[in-house]
């Protein structure tokens, strides 16, 4: 019986060895920063060093990223492209999990202004404030947390479901919604003037793309490169 | 990299049959047609937007040529143009270029004219009107084109946006994205394995930027492959990524391109310069039927802009240049904007259909286009001087001659045994309104005169004026056009003795207060006007087309005219005295998986006979009708089909029993041709399978004009797992005219391999073929006329050829390539003789592209 007990503890100690190993290499390389400008730093979940965060660095589940003043960090995730940007004197987490060939995302955003764009509408992506939490589906918004933790969430193309304790509500393309610690979301009509535009800036150029078809129906584009 | 010696060594034992006929198999062409004495593989299919390379050879290689020409046309076009082909090793290449190539099809024929003035085409009867055929298909189906993905050289850039998933399931390309432009320090190479990271040998992964292995300074993992390029220069570059399965099979690889910009360096494309540029150069030595003949070419193009203009200039020199022939040699300068431009050197104009469209001229050409108002000028030299050679005079009879060959006494007028050219000048203007996106309507004018003091020894020096106008409608970006154009010609047959003078002009037609000596200059007035009154208009040429092109159909009609005495000598392939209308109309179905291309033609050619008062003569009528089907599935591993069938009348309405001139034939040509993809034994393939058969008959049953030709062809290539590529290929033609008086047999096996070393840098090639043919006569007739008591058949033609190749190009760029070909040949023929024949050939190009 005694070695009975000892072979099934080696068989544990192995399992749990082979599934953390397996784990661990499930939730690396969920994303890789492209861009970097100014002071960019990441750490692991449970590290305490920062590294410099440059174009190319992998980042797995659990990383942290932070950008110091006058920074950028554009990262983009491994499995659907989405696209994470932050702008400077930011903080946040990134995790993720991968399910077949799609990761469900969380990004946990302390302070900070950060951009993102979900390519996929069908796979979880979750972004954590202290104020509450936003479901992203398919869309393109901005994201603002102050040091109080309240969160806005300015959404240019989708819907964005916003939730905390106290409430959840439902913001389309054009609407604002806020998130405090103490009050149910809420949402209103985003202020033309105060549309943030700043992901496309210090790009040096802007696209424009359009398809069309020629006349003999072949499907060509057109990228009209601008300043 | 290993090698593994048991495919080393089957792969030596591969040979190829593609001396003549290319590196590999192009998908779309048939097997030879020979009878005229052009041994030649019809192209069946092609793809929009690129260029279609046609071969042929003579089927007596002894026979000395002068040249050779390939003409072609977009279908529904009515004139043809033509390029020179180019000789090497017996066998003569052209291209259409690729800006011809346009749905629903070109079509084209080959003539070459002998040293003896015997002239042969192919297709050997009626080419003008029964040209071959090809399908264009657009250039999102799949491609009639065997074009093996390991013979894609690394470092071209052949299609501009090359990702997504592959085979493997999955493999995303994350940045940059295709085609995208990045700043030099943002560039990120990177792909995400997703599902097929199960499946890949993570080892076995490699990744190359522009044709250089960067997998050192890569990063793989499970999940992605990622690279961080420093000091990319800016321009154009090209990623690839191939790898293997956990068995060693290889996958299919992904390549994108993407640009880079200095930041330091506005994007604007006004202050852009760009700049690419190729330059080459090759040497061949031959040996062909005790022959030697050492060739060295020297060419190149550049091309850029500096800010809006943009410039271009080519030349190519060869040592076959021979002031006895016209030249070989090119030249080309060219700059301008949009809207204003000069060339100097061998340009093409192209200003009326009718009147000058793409003929070679050495001089200048410029344009001013304002859009409101254009102006458009060519001058230069058509045709450059060769003197004839005259016979030898006999001293004692002023009107016989020793013949210079033959050596035997002969009458003639001339004296000249070969006729000279003159020296042809052009001079051409068009002057238009409208910028032709709605509206255009145009005047021109084209002189075209023979210099008759430029040689000695030649007849009939001409000169020839055409003036005319033509008109463009056009809405919705030219899905519907209008087109009309109509020219008149005079010619002055003769100009040798200039312009008839004042004294006979008036004796002839009266006083009139007209001195044709004055305007010599201008125009040679003399009695060889053609034609001699111009107001019959039998000099009238007119055209009108029409296109249409919406759901899915695109519909090109047209109906011309042109008179029996229309002469324009800057467009000498226009054809003359026919009038008639084509209709084609090309249906896309199913996304394009599925095309129909159907065709009637009408015409009646020989007009002038209606109304000559000959009994023996009567225009000929022609009409065709053209059924095409092609079926490219965009599923894997379905076949691609291509059918076509036309059926052909000519038809003169006269009788046997009355006339020798009758005409009454029907030819019936089928093509079939089976395209499949597949795997077996771990191993992809591509077989292709045609048939096309096409047969004339006598209406009046006279076998003596009866053609029947078969032709068929398979092709197999295969790809293995390490990166060689074998093509095996079969083909027959058996071809009769004259109801079995004339009988020819050609038979072609070959086997072609390439195996690629040094991360595909370096090629090496070996090829062997082995071709035969027997071609009989029989004749019941000697030589001077005679019947004979039996049929005698005789062979006029029976060899067999087998070559060698072996090879290899090095690419260890972009920038340079080295290309050493040797080929040796056994040919035997019963007939001619036996020949051991070489062939030496290298190349060296350098290319740069800022």
């Amino acid at each position: 019986m005694k070695h009975f007990h000892f072979f099934l503890m080696i068989i544990g100690v192995l399992s749990y060895g082979w599934s953390e190993n397996t784990w661990a290499q499930t939730n690396k390389d969920i994303a890789i920063i492209l861009k970097s400008k100014g002071e960019v730093k990441f750490r692991k979940e449970k590290g305490k060093d920062w590294r410099a965060g440059r174009p190319g660095t992998r980042l797995d589940s659990g990383d942290v990223l932070k950008t110091a003043e006058n920074s950028l960090a554009a990262i983009m995730f491994t499995d659907d492209k989405s696209l994470l940007k932050m702008r400077d004197n930011a903080t946040l987490a990134i995790r993720g999990k991968r399910v077949d060939n799609s990761i469900a995302k969380r990004i946990v955003c302390n302070l900070g202004e950060f951009w993102l764009k979900a390519t996929n509408q069908h796979v979880k992506l979750l972004v954590e404030t202290p104020s509450g939490v936003a479901a992203v589906k398919g869309t393109e918004f901005y994201g603002v947390v102050d040091a109080e933790g309240n969160t806005q969430i300015i959404v240019i193309e989708g819907s964005v479901q916003l939730m905390n304790k106290l409430g959840e509500l439902l913001i389309q393309a054009g609407q604002t919604g806020k998130l405090t610690k103490n009050g149910a979301p809420a949402v209103f009509d985003t202020d033309p003037n105060s549309v943030l535009n700043w992901a496309n800036e210090g790009q040096g150029r802007n696209e424009l793309k359009f398809e069309f078809q020629d006349s003999n129906g072949n499907k060509k584009s057109l990228k009209l490169l601008y300043r | 990299m290993k090698i593994h010696q048991s495919w080393f060594g089957l792969a030596f034992f591969f040979f190829s049959m593609n001396i003549l006929w290319g590196e590999y198999w192009p998908m779309g062409q048939a097997k030879a047609q020979s009878l005229s004495g052009i041994i030649h593989f019809p192209v069946k299919t092609a793809t929009e937007g690129e260029a279609i390379r046609v071969e042929a050879r003579l089927e007596d290689p002894n026979l000395q040529v002068q040249y050779f020409r390939l003409y072609y046309r977009q279908k529904g076009q009515p004139n043809f143009q033509h390029e020179d082909m180019t000789e090497q090793a017996s066998s003569f290449f052209a291209e259409i270029p690729a800006g011809e190539v346009k749905s629903p099809g070109v079509e084209y024929f080959i003539m070459a004219v002998l040293n003896n003035q015997t002239l042969i085409t192919n297709p050997p009867s009626n080419p003008y009107y029964a040209p071959h055929e090809i399908i264009v298909n657009p250039a999102s189906s799949s491609s009639g084109q065997l074009r093996p993905s390991t013979e894609e050289k690394p470092n071209q850039v052949t299609s501009p946006v090359v990702a997504g998933a592959n085979e493997v399931g999955d493999i995303v390309i994350l940045s940059p994205e295709p085609n995208e432009t990045v700043a030099s320090d943002e560039v990120v190479i990177a792909a995400s394995l997703l599902g097929g990271s199960k499946r890949i040998n993570l080892r076995s992964v490699k990744i190359y930027l522009d044709n250089q292995a960067i997998t050192s300074h890569a990063e793989i993992t499970s999940h992605v492959i990622s690279c961080v390029p420093k000091n990319l220069a800016p321009g154009v570059h090209r990623v690839k990524l191939t790898m293997k399965d956990k068995k060693g099979r290889p996958l299919d690889a992904i390549e994108w391109q993407f640009s880079v910009y200095s930041k330091e360096q506005p994007i604007s494309r006004k202050n852009r310069s760009g700049f690419s540029g190729r330059i080459y150069a090759e040497w061949k030595n031959e040996r062909i039927s005790d022959s030697s003949l050492v060739n060295q070419n020297i060419g190149g193009n550049i091309r850029g802009n500096f800010g809006p203009i943009e410039y271009r200039a080519m030349a190519y020199y060869t040592s076959r240049e021979n002031p006895k022939f016209q030249p070989r040699n090119r030249l080309l300068l060219e700059a301008g904007t949009s809207w204003i431009g000069v060339k100097f050197g061998d340009t093409t104009p192209r200003l009326n259909e009718l009147m000058l469209w793409g003929s070679r001229v050495r001089g200048i050409e410029a344009y001013l286009k304002l859009g409101f108002f254009n102006v458009e000028f060519a001058q230069g030299q058509l045709q450059r001087p060769i003197e004839g050679q005259p016979m030898i005079a006999i001293a004692t009879d002023s009107t016989r001659w020793v013949h210079p060959l033959s050596g035997d006494t002969v009458q003639s007028t001339t004296g000249i045994y070969r006729y000279g050219t003159y020296d042809r000048n052009l001079l051409a203007l068009r002057a238009s309104f409208g910028g032709g996106k709605y509206f255009q309507l145009g005047w021109n004018l084209v002189k075209v005169k023979d210099d008759p003091q430029s040689i000695q020894y030649s007849a009939q020096p001409k000169d020839n004026i055409v003036v005319g106008t033509d008109l463009l409608l056009a809405l919705d970006d030219h899905r519907i056009e209008l087109k009309g154009s109509a020219a008149l010609s005079l010619l002055a047959n003769d100009i040798s003795n200039g312009a008839i003078s004042k004294a006979e002009l008036d004796s002839t037609f009266g006083e009139i207060p007209f001195d044709p000596s004055q305007f010599e200059k201008y125009f040679v007035l003399n009695t060889s006007l053609i034609p001699v009154d111009p107001s019959q208009l039998t000099s009238l040429a007119y055209q009108a087309s029409f296109k249409f092109n919406y759901f899915g159909h695109t519909i090109n009609a047209m109906y011309k005219t042109v008179g029996p005495e229309y002469n324009a000598l800057a467009n000498n392939y226009l054809r003359k005295d026919i009038r008639g209308f084509s209709i084609y109309d090309r249906v896309r179905l199913l996304s394009n998986q599925l095309l129909l291309n159907l065709g009637y033609e009408q015409y009646q050619e020989g007009c002038s006979y209606q109304d000559d008062g000959e009994p023996t003569t009567a225009p000929t009528d022609f009409s065709a009708f053209n059924l095409g089907i092609s079926v490219f599935p965009r599923a894997k591993y379905w076949p691609k089909l291509t059918f076509n069938w036309k059926n052909y009348v000519r038809d003169n309405g006269l009788d046997t029993l009355t006339s020798a001139n009758a005409i009454n034939y029907q030819n019936k040509d089928i093509a079939v041709q089976v395209m499949y993809d597949f795997q077996l034994l771990d191993l992809k393939h591509n077989f292709s399978i045609s048939y096309i058969t096409a047969d004339r008959s006598d209406g009046f049953k006279r076998l003596r004009n009866g053609m029947a030709n078969d032709i068929q062809m398979i092709a197999w290539r295969t790809n293995f797992q390490i990166p060689l590529t074998t093509v095996i290929s079969y083909a027959t033609n058996q071809s009769t005219a004259g109801g079995g008086l004339s009988d020819f047999k050609y038979r072609m096996f070959g086997i072609t391999g390439d195996y690629r070393l040094l991360n595909h840098q370096l090629i090496v090639k070996a090829e062997w073929n082995t071709t035969s043919a027997i071609g009989a006569m029989t004749t019941d007739q000697d030589s001077l006329g005679n019947p004979l008591p039996h049929p005698v058949s005789s062979d006029y033609t029976d060899y067999r050829r087998n070559a060698v190749t072996i090879g290899a190009e090095y690419q260890p760029n972009k920038y340079h390539s080295l290309l050493l070909d040797l080929s040796f040949i056994d040919f035997n023929d019963k007939i001619t003789g036996h020949f051991r024949d070489r062939i030496f050939w290298l190349r060296y190009e350098l290319r740069y592209q800022r």
